[in-house]
């Protein structure tokens, strides 16, 4: 039982890293990306690329610091090109949008990788270690720190620096920002930029501790959605508190169905917080 | 006079419907087995694509779920054939009907919600069908079923049923626009606020709307079922399923009758078919134009058209104007 806890609790940091790009762009500008999903996957395939295409024989995390500002640069010039001119058109624009970004981005990685599952190599996917009987898996302790430490700089950066500062005023109200000299465009590009970034890292933690396919963003996309609506929409440290539900849920769900219906378990979860409580556990009341 | 245009106005859709139906039926005798096969691609295509008009365009609920109500009947055909001894065309009706049911039940949790959360909600529906007949030993997890042989009609059939099936579709779609079920639904699209304010009730007619497109996707998802004899999860309760309803009706023009026929002929004719040796450049031309369309022509080809001839009947009444 308490391995099934830490489990839940150590699966639950991966699904914040997943979930913190999702919520930041959401809380920034109303979006919530539908091509969040590929995101991720863009970031493991994109270290896929520098460590088996490029023969790049370094730890994926460390080819992580290439991918990621490469990735961050694109996702902006995607948001000023395409997604932001959208956001004027209403609300179903800028959905099918990322939708139509979503399949594209699948397509892609098709083509460059076909549809066969690929994982990550790192010297330590597969080990573990025992801690007073319990089994803990070292990547899930990895994601677990990244989670933890990427809310907590999330944080940090809203809070504390000029950027945060005029990411916060373009979230709260936009049009006022823009009076007081703060380039929204650029602003959301920067978000959406941060929370691709994030994404990759959320992807890299997958290839290294399961396996990736170009298509499976969207599972993540719905479970990173369940984190969103039970930690509220908009709270970063609500992602934080999110994100160990939806591990527990799926780890107890594991334990409790068997681990086919892990999934289902989070699915259902989230189509019941949706029924009942869409505005989660800490964020604030949304009609949209 | 008047009488007549507008006999003409209420029921000018009837010819061309019945000219319609006549090919259709008669289509076996002038096609070949392979024409005919791909038209009902075609057709399943258009059925599935103006159910999601439905929902979708007219009721403007952005559903990534449809896909698990062509499951929905086609998996409930195959049962059905195999454990009992219903036949075949009652089968395919019992496969639409358990699909709205679905639907219906789907609802309750969903209909509250606007915009990206409906969205991800239904995907989330949409993925736990998904996950769950994947691992349903009842109804064969992934191996599937195997629909028996002697009760599934032959391909000219099926061929026929497929084209009744989008012809009536795209008529619903026609008639909806003009009734005032349509036009309620449109209000509440447009604004739900107002519209509710003057006492359009938004969540029966969004019921109605997506258990009518689940029907039309349990049926084709029936039909689809009937063609193909052995069936997964993968294929009836796949995403590419609803992928291509969205792309194609967006593509064509959402919320118009002939946008999804547009759109099925550019996607499905133009694109898929011309490129079927290689599905993900197939795949990536269609994600483009997506993105293309909404970001350029938000209305679709339907409404490059239109604005195309808007053009041209304005130059010709131009010409018209004599020269001051």
């Amino acid at each position: 039982m308490i391995q099934t806890l830490v489990n839940g609790l150590l699966l639950g940091g991966l699904y914040t890293v997943i979930a913190l790009g999702l919520s930041l762009v959401f809380g920034v500008m109303r979006l919530v990306n539908l091509a969040h999903g590929e995101l991720l996957m863009v970031g493991a395939y994109g270290v896929f690329f520098v460590t088996v295409t490029l023969g790049l024989d370094v730890d994926p995390f460390l080819a992580l610091v290439l991918v990621a500002p490469a990735l961050a640069l694109l996702a902006y010039g995607v948001q000023r090109l395409l997604l932001t001119p959208l956001l004027r058109h209403g609300l179903e624009p800028p959905l099918v949008g990322a939708f139509g970004l979503s399949l594209l981005i699948q397509a892609l990685l098709t083509k460059a990788y076909s549809g066969d599952a690929r994982s990550l190599d790192a010297s330590y996917a597969a080990s573990g270690f025992e801690l007073a009987g319990i089994d803990f898996r070292v990547i899930y302790v990895i994601a677990f720190g990244l989670g933890i430490g990427l809310v907590w700089g999330t944080r940090q950066v809203l809070v504390r620096t000029e950027i945060g500062r005029a990411l916060r005023a373009a979230a709260s109200d936009a049009e006022t920002a823009a009076t007081m000299g703060i380039n929204v465009r650029n602003v959301y590009g920067i978000a959406f930029a941060a929370g691709a970034l994030m994404a990759a890292i959320g992807g890299v933690i997958i290839g290294v501790a399961f396996s990736i396919t170009p298509t499976t963003g969207s599972t993540y996309l719905v479970k990173g959605f369940a984190v969103v609506v039970l930690g509220g929409i908009g709270s970063i440290g609500g992602t934080l508190a999110g994100g160990m539900a939806v591990g527990l849920a799926e780890s107890i769900g594991a334990e409790a169905f068997g681990g086919e219906y892990a999934d289902l378990v989070v699915y259902l979860l989230l189509v019941a917080i949706l029924a009942v409580r869409p505005t989660g556990l800490f964020g604030r009341a949304v009609t949209q | 006079m008047s009488g007549g245009v507008a006999a003409v106005r209420r029921f000018g859709w009837a010819p061309l419907t019945a000219a319609a139906l006549v090919a259709v039926l008669t289509g076996p005798s002038w096609l070949d087995p392979a024409q005919q096969n791909t038209w009902f691609t075609i057709f399943t295509l258009l059925a599935l694509a103006q159910a999601w008009n439905l929902i979708g365009g007219l009721g403007g609920q952005f559903s990534l779920g449809n896909a698990a109500f062509v499951g929905a009947g086609a998996y409930l055909v195959g049962v059905l054939l195999v454990h009992t001894g219903i036949s075949w065309w009652p089968a395919v009706l019992l496969g639409g009907l358990f699909a709205a049911g679905a639907a219906v039940l789907v609802a309750f949790p969903l209909f509250r919600l606007r915009g990206i959360y409906f969205a991800i909600g239904s995907l989330a529906i949409s993925l736990a069908a998904l996950s769950w007949m994947s691992n349903w030993e009842f109804t064969g997890a992934t191996k599937g079923l195997n629909l028996p042989l002697g009760e599934v009609p032959l391909p000219e059939e099926l061929f026929k049923a497929a084209g009744v099936v989008a012809i009536l579709s795209t008529l619903l779609v026609y008639l909806v626009l003009r009734s005032r079920f349509g036009l309620r639904l449109m209000a509440i699209r447009d604004d739900e606020d107002a519209a509710t304010g003057v006492g359009v009730r938004g969540t029966a007619l969004k019921f109605v709307a997506f258990a009518l497109s689940a029907f039309v996707c349990g049926i084709t998802g029936a039909l689809m079922a009937g063609q193909a004899i052995s069936i997964q999860p993968s294929a009836m309760f796949g995403l590419p399923l609803t992928t291509d309803m969205i792309v194609m009706t967006i593509v064509g023009g959402i919320g118009t009758t002939a946008g999804p026929v547009i759109g099925v002929f550019v996607v499905y004719y133009l694109i898929e078919r011309q490129l079927e040796s290689d599905a993900s450049l197939s795949a990536l031309l269609t994600g483009l134009l997506l993105i293309v369309v909404i970001r350029m022509a938000p209305g679709g080809i339907v409404a490059l058209l239109k604005l195309g001839l808007q053009q041209v009947v304005d130059r010709v009444r131009q010409r018209e104007v004599p020269a001051p």
